[in-house]
């Protein structure tokens, strides 16, 4: 016991370091401190240009694994790291598909110098490997050993074998520093090994599912540490079932197990993303649904019928759009040919609405038209200078994700090579701007009821003292975001068409593309940085995010709404529709639930998550925390133990478990 | 044409069969004590104070408006899903609703009713014209304590389910049980009785909860919701009622 505390003690500080280095790096006088200290931990955190190469040569093995285990083997060194130059290219899936399917040697042909080297080097760490489980004489892991002596020259063997590999390159994708890396569509990936196994009668079904329950705990090992932003925020995600180039439902026997394990399991991570349709079974819907109502918040349904043309429109191509994943979230990317950063700016809408407010003295607003315009003329300034932030960037090469990248040359993927490498922006805000403007156009300009300067002044003074007219607005909004009103519908595609434009703007003299969308997890950070809004919004107070059921809003008329709202153009980059469900409603009135989502796919939303859960819980846990070590919760794109998260974070969520229960 | 409604419920979903508007119209002759939506009742607004607000129950609405409303959900509706009057008592502004009866008829959406059935017969005979589903209250059927307690003239309602019974056979019968008003043994054995007369084939039955607590407090009224009812007791009526045709229902 003494011991674990003492190891989690040290991995406090190894997360520390690791946190440090994101954000300065060792040259920083504060990273450079830092640094010193933690080298006598023997945490080596190595910089030369060699640095991969050394990290994986000196990578210490752990045997914690090995005892719990019966197939896999699996370790990852927390205390060795290699040093942030610029950019880690993180938050994309790769192909683990490359990994199964051919033999690491295979792949040199594609490679430069610096590529080969690092096979090389994970062929070394691959038999070192083997060699410290056949010392560890553990006859359980034999095949564990094969598949290290055999990954750089044959393709996976077996079912075994190719889980097997997944968890290796996994480690070492961790290991090398980078975050927040999905694991694709391992149903198809795996499906081949797991028929050929089963037919030739070298594995049981039962066995299958023990093997993959091994699997996802082995994910779910280090949480603590592959944790980003927030513990939770690991980027395992797992992309299950799609529909192919013919326009078919695919899914199988794997897509399946996935759902009844994660189900079981009851582990927020890795998590699962079910790519649906309205051609799709009728009955996974139901098994997926029996997943999602026990309120571990996966899996979070991405809608085909509506992201593949979306996708095709924009400019993937048609067969790589049929086969997108996700970036650690909502973002679509191509599997395996994406080394797109689709999270690496925000567009905050409400900040340049703050702004026209702080300002008010210096313009003359005398309509609605006039807000709007003077809107759009900030808007387009933000947009601009956000934009161009992103071009400034820079990536740090990253020679592992580009051996298992398509890339155009042999060169880097942080060069641009893959084959895709736009960028996403995520935003915030836009339903406090819709909300806003609406507000200000009905009691301004429709009922007189208020002058602009009344309403601005009491967003100047954050309402103090205008209580009553912040619970009128309030309840006014109830009537706006997120309803199938057309007013709403209209005025939100407008601004969406606009933050395009701005966009478009920007990149006549840049060859990569921007998408941008509408989830983000910077709802509470820049909400702090963004002043009181005429939608009853105090200042500080977090902004709107994804397009949630707020007010007890009928979920139809949230499906019709962001249905309506468009999801083309540069606007894929994630859209969630985020319902707050009530424990046992969906059990309640289950058949006509499926149904629901059956017909919300025609219908034509983009993607929905759903967090199952009651506010008499979360409060009583918020309180206790004790009584519930084992409630999760979904956050923005992930799930998460509920007693891990910030205050604020618990605050939010039981605020709207409330909200949707005085509706009901 | 307007109506006088207190709400419109999308994505209703114990209503009747499918996913379902529920459309709440103000206005109703009975004074269930244990009623859980008395804002309903009046067939008038009602002003009550909230906080330091002055608000309106109800709110009036033309029939084209509420249409559109009602066909906002019209995909979520597929075969089984409709719309469903509800109330207050929905039959009693029936007829001003009538247009648009006819025209969801014509668009083949399915319409259903939620009714005590204290309203004039010839309501209910051009109803029928129209509604495809019937959801039919069985409150108190002792003719005394109907008037006593629920301010009934049990006469109205006996005709008009035989009216029904003969001109529809989509009738399901909802009892709420309240304890002893409606679970008394006489009550039950007349509400059997009506259910053998008529070959009811579906019967809801439910709590009653105290949820509508605040509206009552506002309103300046108490609400009544009888005795606690326990799981045991509620199997035993289910037995008797008749098991396969009973099913427990959360409203
Ligand atoms: S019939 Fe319905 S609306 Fe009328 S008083 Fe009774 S419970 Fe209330």
């Amino acid at each position: 016991m003494k011991e674990l505390v003492k190891k989690s003690r040290l991995f406090q500080y190894v997360r520390y370091v690791r946190y440090i280095n994101i954000r300065y790096g060792r040259t920083h006088l504060k990273g450079k401190w830092v640094f010193l200290i933690m080298s006598l931990f023997k945490v080596r955190v190595y910089s030369k240009d060699d640095r991969f190469v050394k990290l994986l040569d000196e990578a210490y093995l752990d045997d914690n694994l090995l005892y719990q285990n019966k197939f896999f083997y699996y370790s990852i060194d927390p205390f060795k790291t290699t040093q942030k130059i610029n950019g880690i290219i993180g938050n994309m899936s790769i192909d683990y598909g490359k990994v199964t399917d051919s033999s690491l040697n295979s792949l040199k042909e594609n490679c430069n110098d610096k590529q080969i080297e690092i096979i090389d080097a994970i062929r070394k760490y691959a038999n070192r490997i083997a060699a410290f489980l056949e010392r560890k004489g553990s006859g359980d892991f034999d095949m564990a050993v094969q598949s290290y002596y055999n990954i750089c020259d044959c393709k996976a063997a077996n079912f075994q074998d190719a889980i097997q590999r997944i968890l290796f390159i996994n480690q070492i994708i961790w290991q090398c520093g980078h975050r927040l890396v999905g694991l694709g569509r391992l149903d198809k990936v795996l499906y081949p090994y797991y028929r050929n196994d089963l037919d030739s009668g070298a594995l049981s079904e039962a066995k299958v599912r023990d093997m993959l329950r091994e699997f996802l705990l082995t994910l779910h090992y280090d949480y603590w540490f592959k944790g980003d932003a927030l513990s939770g925020d690991t980027g395992q995600i797992i992309i299950l079932g799609g529909l192919n180039k013919e326009k078919e439902y695919e899914y199988n026997e794997l897509t399946e197990i996935f759902i009844d394990l994660v189900k079981d399991l009851n582990k927020p991570d890795p998590k699962i993303l079910l790519r649906v349709s309205s051609k799709m079974p009728r009955k996974l819907m139901v098994k997926a649904l029996n997943c999602v109502k026990t309120g571990i918040g996966s899996p979070l349904f991405a809608n085909d019928d509506v992201i593949i043309p979306a996708l095709v429109q924009y400019g993937y191509k048609k067969e790589d759009a049929c086969n997108y994943v996700t970036s650690a979230c909502w973002e679509p990317m191509i599997s395996g040919k994406s080394s797109e950063q689709n999270n690496c700016q925000k567009i905050n809408y409400a900040m340049p609405l703050a702004e026209i407010i702080k300002n008010s003295y210096s313009y003359k607003i005398s309509s609605y038209d006039e807000l709007k315009e003077i809107y759009y003329m900030n808007l387009k300034e933000y947009i601009h200078g956000q934009v161009k932030r992103i071009y400034t960037r820079k990536y740090q090469e990253a020679p592992v994700l580009s051996v298992f990248t398509e890339r155009i040359n042999k060169e880097d993927i942080s060069e641009n090579t893959a084959i895709y490498n736009d960028y996403g922006v995520t935003t915030v805000g836009l339903s406090n701007v819709v909300n806003s403007f609406l507000v200000l156009k009905k009691l301004v300009w429709d009922t007189n009821e208020y002058t602009f300067d009344a309403i601005i002044k009491a967003c100047i003074t954050d309402y103090t003292g205008n209580d009553l007219l912040r619970e009128k607005i309030k309840s006014m909004c109830n009537l706006f975001w997120g309803t199938d009103n057309e007013e709403v519908i209209s005025l939100t595609n407008e601004i969406l068409e606009k933050a395009n434009l701005f966009i478009d703007q920007c990149q006549n003299r840049f060859s990569l593309k921007i998408k941008i969308g509408l989830s983000s997890p910077d709802y509470i950070a820049e909400g702090k940085k963004t002043g009181a809004t005429p939608d009853g919004r105090k200042k500080g107070e977090p902004l709107g995010v994804h397009i949630s059921s707020e007010g007890g809003r009928a979920y139809t008329e949230i499906i019709n709404f962001a249905s309506a709202v468009n999801t083309g153009g540069r606007n894929i980059n994630g859209n969630v529709v985020d319902l707050m469900v009530s424990p046992g409603f969906i059990e309640n009135n289950f058949d006509k639930f499926v149904d629901f989502m059956m017909i919300s796919m025609e219908v034509g939303y983009f993607e929905m998550q759903m967090n199952v859960v009651s506010s008499k819980v979360l409060i009583d846990a918020k309180r206790h925390p004790e009584k519930f070590p084992n409630l999760i919760v979904r956050v923005w794109g992930f799930s998460a133990y509920f007693n891990e998260l910030p205050e604020e974070y618990k605050d939010i969520l039981i605020e709207r478990a409330l909200d949707n229960e005085r509706a009901a | 044409m307007n109506v006088l409604l207190s709400n419109i419920q999308r994505f209703s979903l114990q209503d009747g069969p499918g996913i379902r508007t529920t459309v709440f119209l103000k206005g109703c002759w009975l004074k269930c004590p244990w009623c859980s939506n008395p804002e309903n009742i009046k067939t008038c607004l009602e002003e009550y104070v909230w906080g330091n607000e002055i608000k309106v129950f109800g709110f009036e609405m033309s029939i084209d408006e509420l249409e559109k409303e009602i066909l906002k959900d019209k995909k979520y509706y597929g075969d089984k899903g409709g719309v469903t009057y509800s109330g207050g008592e929905a039959l009693l502004q029936i007829k001003s609703l009538e247009p648009m009866l006819k025209s969801l008829k014509e668009k083949r959406i399915n319409q259903c009713i939620e009714t005590s059935l204290y309203a004039p017969k010839e309501n209910l005979e051009m109803a029928c014209k129209y509604i495809d589903e019937y959801i039919v209250d069985a409150k108190i059927l002792i003719e005394k304590s109907a008037k006593d307690i629920i301010g009934g003239e049990l006469s109205i309602y006996l005709d008009n389910i035989k009216y029904l019974a003969n001109h529809n056979n989509s009738i399901v019968l909802r009892v709420p049980l309240v304890n002893p008003y409606t679970v008394s043994e006489q009550n039950l054995f007349e509400i059997r009785k009506l259910v053998e007369e008529y070959q009811i084939a579906k019967i809801e039955i439910f709590r009653v909860h105290n949820l509508g607590e605040k509206k009552y407090s506002v309103l300046g009224r108490t609400q009544d919701v009888g005795l606690i009812i326990g799981e045991k007791a509620i199997e035993e009526i289910r037995e008797y009622l008749g098991k396969e045709k009973v099913r427990v229902i959360c409203i």
